[in-house]
């Protein structure tokens, strides 16, 4: 039982750091129709920015902020230079932030170096706390409140605030939202912005857990797209649940069948995507 | 309910559900052989929900529908079509990167039964591509035959949607508003084009174009809010006066 | 059966290259081996993506699972290459087969998505797979096969690029004629019509898995080509990397064109071995590479021709008479 205990939550684990890189990836898919494969590099950049800042200030908490700060101004000029017509073929848009991811990856490589950074949680999160009969690292359960915490402000933030409903009328109808005067290019930057710093600020946060190296960023982008395409393009919820059903599926996979362990996990994604194309929540059909 | 073979298109008691939305509800009609069948209505009462039924695209929820004697309600698009079932669509529905020649040829070729071919090459395929030259030029539009698509006007476009349409031999034409955007004198020319068209081929004509709809057709059904609320000879329900109320009241 | 001039071009191609090993040494003839090999799997997946309209992002795994069904074959069955060879084809199409029917129920995100997972399914299986598999290390050890002649050795660097290149011409060959046949502009009005070509009578969805199975059938045969090229299979070859590789040859080729991706799939293979040769920061290299694709070549590989159709009736001759905006045709 113990076991089963442990594994959930690491299973939940995976799933906070999913959700917050998939929510931001959702958001930009469901909004701007711009499947962002350089999400996972802006993850990354932020990770290590952050790293940098922690061993110069000592700081967990400024490295976070200024992770998600970077990997938001990396962000937004990404987004600029997606406001051309270029991009209407979702073809250019794969060859286009594929490759950004590229050269963001190995810029990084550049600065930092290749080998891989340890990044240890703040000193009040070090260790474990018992729960539920087993004990488990604090830092990790932090993660998992966090996760829900944001989900919930998130949540809060789209259906029930203005700023909300300025977002979801341009991804509605563009046309008729500029058309009552909003600024829908500023909208989608702002968006963006958030989704990247989402990103960065995952990548500092999932340090402590994940390591920050080189190749990372793809493994984590292949998770996430997934867990996009699964919860339902645009779709916060979907992304929360797609994220946590993940991250449960792969802890317990790998825990049961080590030998099986990608079997396990995307055998169900395939199933899921074969019975409901649209994803678990999504609006609209995916592609 | 049919009598043999005398009638091309029979439905009975068809509703057709959009998630909570009744798009259509308990239509009937029954199409002659030969005849020229209109169908009318404000926008949303179903004229289009009701094409798509009767070629497959929809999913009702009640009902049957028999195309020359044979029951298709459960059949696929494509099964139908090959039972002789063609149709336009109301917004023009083309292949844009292919010429025009190559877009009845796509018909002419599934028509000849060569569509499944993977070893010679489709421009060479000279029994189609005569009859999809001989298409266009029926329709006046044989001197586009190279054109891409994208280049056409909006009527010569509308022009191949019948083109295509036609070019798979079929018994049954469903028009679905044909002379939707088209000037008076290409309106005019389609009407002919219309009235000039086989007498064994049964023809169903959405339409707005009141002057079209009598000229053209010998029966009508009209349809308000998914449900029918006349059916008869043109003539006669030309002096109904629900129709008038519907069509020109308020 | 007349030859089309698009065929000639691709024949005399293909005899034009008969001359690189004449020409080069042999790293050069191995790199225009294996460039060929890639060049080839693009074409093939062009015939899903460019011409189906259907993004996958799998195409490695029938390219990696023709070279396992092989490998594991001779290594572990002691099959005759030749005979290997045939089973590993086989057992990569008929995974295909049995896949496509489903996968083709998707389109656009969800089919790429759905591929991804797919290809990692094996990708699992075959890192995962103890001895059976080789595990992450692979299967190497895997010997070519013979002609049994002395004047064709296959062994040979010159030997083998020529296999590779008559392999090669056959399999572009019958996709050029796949493509270009009533069943291949079938699938470009799938593309772009599908409501339209179900109502014309074409089965949509039958036509769609056909054209998954022959992406996958080439994909498998240059997959045999590459291991006994190299001599080994492993994990890579299914990799998801490898996939995108393939997809954005199509996409820098000019999806839709075959020629297009053949071209980029064996010229992005060449440049990232030589780049991967020359620095660390090669990705950076390629990536900066699908940036200017993007922003100069927005058709791809083979919008260039057209591009500079158009330059020269820009530029170039002089008008026989003065255009005078009055006079219309």
């Amino acid at each position: 039982m113990r076991f089963w205990v442990f594994q959930t939550l690491n299973g939940l684990t995976t799933g906070a750091l999913l959700f917050f890189l998939a929510s931001g990836l959702t958001v930009i898919f469901g909004l701007m129709r711009i499947l962002n494969l350089a999400h996972g590099a802006l993850f990354l950049f932020g990770g290590y920015v952050g790293y940098t800042v922690a061993e110069r200030t000592g700081s967990f908490v400024l490295a976070v902020l200024a992770g998600a700060f970077a990997a938001a101004v990396l962000g937004v000029l990404i987004q600029q230079g997606f406001s051309t017509s270029l991009l209407r073929s979702p073809f250019n848009q794969v060859l286009l932030t594929l490759g950004l991811a590229f050269i963001i990856s190995n810029a990084i490589l550049y600065f930092w170096g290749g080998t891989p950074k340890l990044l240890r949680p703040p000193e009040p999160l070090r260790g474990s706390r018992e729960i539920l009969g087993v004990f488990y690292p604090q830092y990790r359960l932090m993660l998992i409140a966090l996760s829900c915490v944001t989900a919930v402000i998130l949540y809060l933030v789209w259906e029930r605030s203005r700023l909300g409903a300025i977002v979801r009328a341009c991804v509605d109808d563009r046309e008729m939202a500029a058309a009552m005067g909003i600024r829908v290019d500023l909208v989608f930057a702002a968006v963006f912005a958030i989704g990247a710093a989402l990103a960065g600020m995952t990548g500092v946060l999932g340090a402590p857990v994940l390591g920050l190296s080189i190749g990372l960023e793809f493994d984590v982008l292949l998770l996430a797209v997934v867990v996009v395409v699964v919860g339902g393009i645009g779709s916060l919820s979907g992304a929360f649940i797609a994220s946590m059903a993940v991250g449960l599926i792969d802890a317990y996979g790998k825990a049961r069948f080590p030998e099986l362990s990608y079997f396990t996990l995307f055998v169900p994604v395939i199933l899921i995507l074969l019975v409901r194309p649209r994803g678990l929540l999504g609006r609209t059909t995916v592609g | 309910m049919s009598a043999g073979s005398d009638v091309a298109l029979d439905v009975s008691g068809l509703t057709v559900r959009f998630g909570g939305i009744v798009a259509l509800s308990e239509v009937a009609l029954s199409v002659q052989r030969g005849s020229r069948y209109g169908i009318l209505g404000p926008n949303g009462s179903g004229k289009t929900t009701l094409f798509n039924a009767i070629s497959g695209l929809n999913t009702p929820s009640a009902g049957r529908i028999s195309l020359l004697g044979v029951e298709v309600t459960s059949l696929p698009a494509r099964v139908r079509a090959h039972l002789g079932l063609a149709r336009t669509f109301q917004i023009t529905s083309l292949f844009p990167s292919l010429t025009v020649l190559e877009n009845v040829a796509m018909a002419t070729r599934m028509a000849e039964g060569v569509a499944g071919n993977w070893w010679s090459a489709a421009a060479g395929q000279t029994g189609a591509n005569t009859d999809a030259a001989a298409m266009l030029d029926r329709l006046g539009i044989a001197h586009l035959a190279g054109r891409p698509v994208r280049s056409l006007g909006y009527g010569e476009q509308r022009q191949l949607e019948i083109a295509m349409a036609l070019a798979t031999r079929p018994s049954v034409l469903l028009l679905d508003e044909p002379t939707a955007g088209l000037s008076n004198t290409e309106t005019a020319a389609l009407t002919q084009l219309v009235r000039a068209l086989p007498a064994e081929l049964t023809i169903l004509i959405i339409e707005h174009d009141l002057g079209v709809i009598f000229e053209v057709t010998d029966r009508l059904t009209v349809l308000q809010n998914g449900v029918v609320i006349a059916s008869g000879p043109s003539t006669e329900i030309r002096e109904d006066p629900i129709v008038k109320e519907v069509y020109l009241g308020r | 059966m007349r030859i089309v001039r698009d065929e000639r071009i691709l024949i005399a191609g293909a005899v034009l290259l008969c001359a690189v090993p004449l020409v080069f040494g042999n790293y050069w003839t191995g790199l225009m081996t294996q460039a060929l090999i890639f060049g080839g799997v693009a074409l093939g997946l062009d015939i899903l993506v460019g011409f189906t309209g259907l993004p996958s992002l799998g195409q490695a795994a029938f390219f990696g699972l023709a070279g396992y069904g092989a490998a594991i074959s001779i290594l572990r069955y002691d099959l005759n290459p030749w005979l290997a060879a045939v089973v590993g084809i086989l057992v990569s199409v008929a995974i295909a087969v049995a896949f496509a029917p489903l996968a083709v129920r998707m389109r656009g995100l969800a089919f790429l998505t759905i591929m991804l997972a797919f290809g990692q399914v094996w990708w699992g299986v075959a890192t995962r797979g103890g001895s059976f598999t080789g595990g992450e290390n692979g299967l190497p050890g895997v010997r070519r096969p013979s002609f049994g002649v002395s004047w064709w050795d296959l062994e040979s660097t010159n030997g083998y690029y020529v296999f590779t290149l008559l392999c090669t011409t056959v399999v572009c060959f019958l996709l050029a004629r796949i493509a270009r046949s009533p069943f291949g502009v079938s699938l470009i009005g799938i593309r772009e019509n599908e409501t339209r070509m179900t109502t014309i009578g074409y089965h949509v969805a039958a036509r769609r898995a056909a054209s998954f199975a022959i992406a996958a059938a080439s994909g498998a045969v240059f997959g045999i080509l590459s291991l006994f090229f190299n001599g080994y299979v492993g994990p890579g070859s299914l990799d998801w990397r490898l996939s995108a590789q393939f997809l954005l040859s199509v996409v820098i080729g000019g999806a839709g064109t075959l020629w297009g991706p053949f071209l980029a799939g064996g010229g992005l293979h060449i440049l990232k071995t030589y780049v991967t040769g020359q620095t660390q920061y090669w990705p950076m290299i390629l990536g900066g590479l699908y940036v200017l694709a993007v922003v100069a070549l927005p058709g791809g590989i083979a919008s260039i021709p057209a591009l500079a159709r158009s330059r020269r009736k820009l530029l170039g001759s002089r008008p026989k008479r003065p255009i005078d905006p009055a006079i219309s045709e």
